[in-house]
């Protein structure tokens, strides 16, 4: 957890925790998965024989992995999302590649009209006040000065999102000083929970980077398109978050 | 004389209200708003490989790069010879042909990339090399432009796909196995 000091430092990315990196693929109507969503899953249960069931129906499907993994197919996408594991990209990649081959093969995909990266970051502030003066302190929103709707107050939780694209690809940057609330209620007659109250206040990083033009099975090398586009999105929301400096 | 009415029941025809200068309505009409975070399903063209693997990417693997670099510049012969043949100079198109032959085994190097490419990068290989000096086809010179520019634009290709590329080159007259296999089927065989 970032010191009290860096708080006041402009903003960079590596001092933000990493949580979130989720891949997926859109493509038209594949009804095949009404047929074989049980041989997907028994032929990827063969090769993660940790695989669990998350949540089944007719239009999705979906399983974890212990890892922190989560797998989903449903008619119109597919989804590989990992949390809290920016020190084992490379395992991520190994388990999204496979995921991609096998989904592809048995619902005979050949065109994905849309692929997508998105990394989410979240740097804790000791309060909502900290972490709306670090957003602000990047420029990225002007505001009116003095009382507004006869309110002499402050701004707080303000958010930023933006859309940048061309005519094949695209990336979506929101950046939101948020509170995050967990109330957790143990049940009285189970010693070993407790219940947990935790509020934190910080701001959060999303960033969204996809294609707008169709990519082929065939284009797609899941290694070299994931590390290119982290890199990209790690490059680019420097310009956001020092556009203050 | 008689006059057949026909009826929309779906269409209403809109009117301007004056009073206070509001669009037409039409309940048949679904209001969506688009903002920054909801991104719109485009029916679009595929996307071109370099886009997706920018050469000057330090993220992409260095196998990939060369690939693609080297094939953009055989594609760029094939396009040479085709035009030198239509010209009338085989001389050129020969020449072209075999400067394009000349990257064929650093290609080959790139072959993990899958199992498709390196398929069809020793298929092409092997086609010419068969081929003994004898100056190719119109057709053929274009079977083999076909075939490296599947490899360059899918380079990860499912490995039915890269057979029917190899097929298209025996179709275009080019044996793609090397010269012993005949030999080696026939022990097989035995």
């Amino acid at each position: 957890m970032p010191n009290s000091k860096s708080f006041d430092r402009p903003l960079e990315l590596s001092s933000f925790e990493f949580e979130s990196i989720i891949f997926e693929a859109r493509y038209s109507h594949a009804y095949l998965h009404w047929d074989r969503a049980g041989a997907i899953w028994t032929e990827a249960n063969s090769k993660w024989p940790n695989l669990k069931m998350a949540s089944v129906d007719p239009t999705k499907t979906a399983f974890t992995l212990p890892e922190g993994y989560l797998l989903t197919i449903t008619l119109e996408n597919m989804v590989c999302a990992a949390y809290h594991q920016d020190k084992d990209l490379d395992g991520y990649i190994d388990v999204l590649k496979d995921f991609v081959e096998l989904t592809t093969r048995y619902l005979e995909i050949s065109d994905f009209s849309r692929i997508g990266l998105r990394l989410t970051y979240f740097k804790e502030y000791p309060d909502q006040e900290a972490a709306s003066k670090a957003l602000l302190s990047t420029n990225l929103l002007r505001l009116p000065e003095g009382k507004q709707f006869g309110i002499d107050g402050n701004a707080t939780h303000p958010e930023y999102a933006i859309r940048w694209e061309s005519k094949n690809r695209g990336a979506t940057v929101r950046i939101k000083a948020e509170g995050r609330k967990l109330d957790f209620e143990a049940p009285l007659n189970i010693k070993e929970l407790k219940s947990v109250s935790i509020l934190k206040n910080g701001l959060t990083v999303d960033v969204d980077y996809y294609t707008l033009a169709t990519v082929s099975v065939g284009q797609f090398r899941a290694e070299d398109w994931v590390n290119n586009s982290q890199h990209l999105i790690k490059r680019g929301i420097g310009s956001f978050l020092e556009a203050g400096k | 004389m008689s006059a057949n009415v026909l009826q929309f029941p779906g269409y209403s025809n809109p009117t301007l209200d004056t009073s206070s200068g509001a669009p037409p309505s039409n309940s048949s009409h679904k209001l969506r708003v688009i903002t920054a975070t909801d991104v719109e399903e485009k029916v679009s063209e595929r996307i071109a490989i370099d886009e997706l693997y920018p050469a000057d990417s330090e993220a992409v693997a260095p196998e990939l790069k060369v690939s693609l670099r080297l094939l953009a510049v055989g594609l760029e012969r094939v396009e040479e010879a085709i035009e030198a043949d239509y010209a009338g100079d085989q001389i050129a198109a020969d020449d072209a042909m075999q400067r394009l032959q000349a990257l064929l085994p650093e290609l080959f190097c790139c072959r993990n990339l899958s199992d498709s490419f390196g398929a069809i990068i020793i298929a092409t290989y092997h086609a010419l090399k068969n081929t003994e000096g004898q100056p190719l086809t119109q057709l053929q010179i274009r079977a083999i432009g076909k075939a490296l520019g599947k490899a360059r634009s899918e380079p990860f290709m499912r490995f039915e796909s890269s057979v029917d590329e190899i097929m298209a080159l025996e179709q275009a007259g080019f044996v793609v196995e090397p010269e012993t296999f005949e030999y080696l089927a026939d022990c097989l065989d035995e």
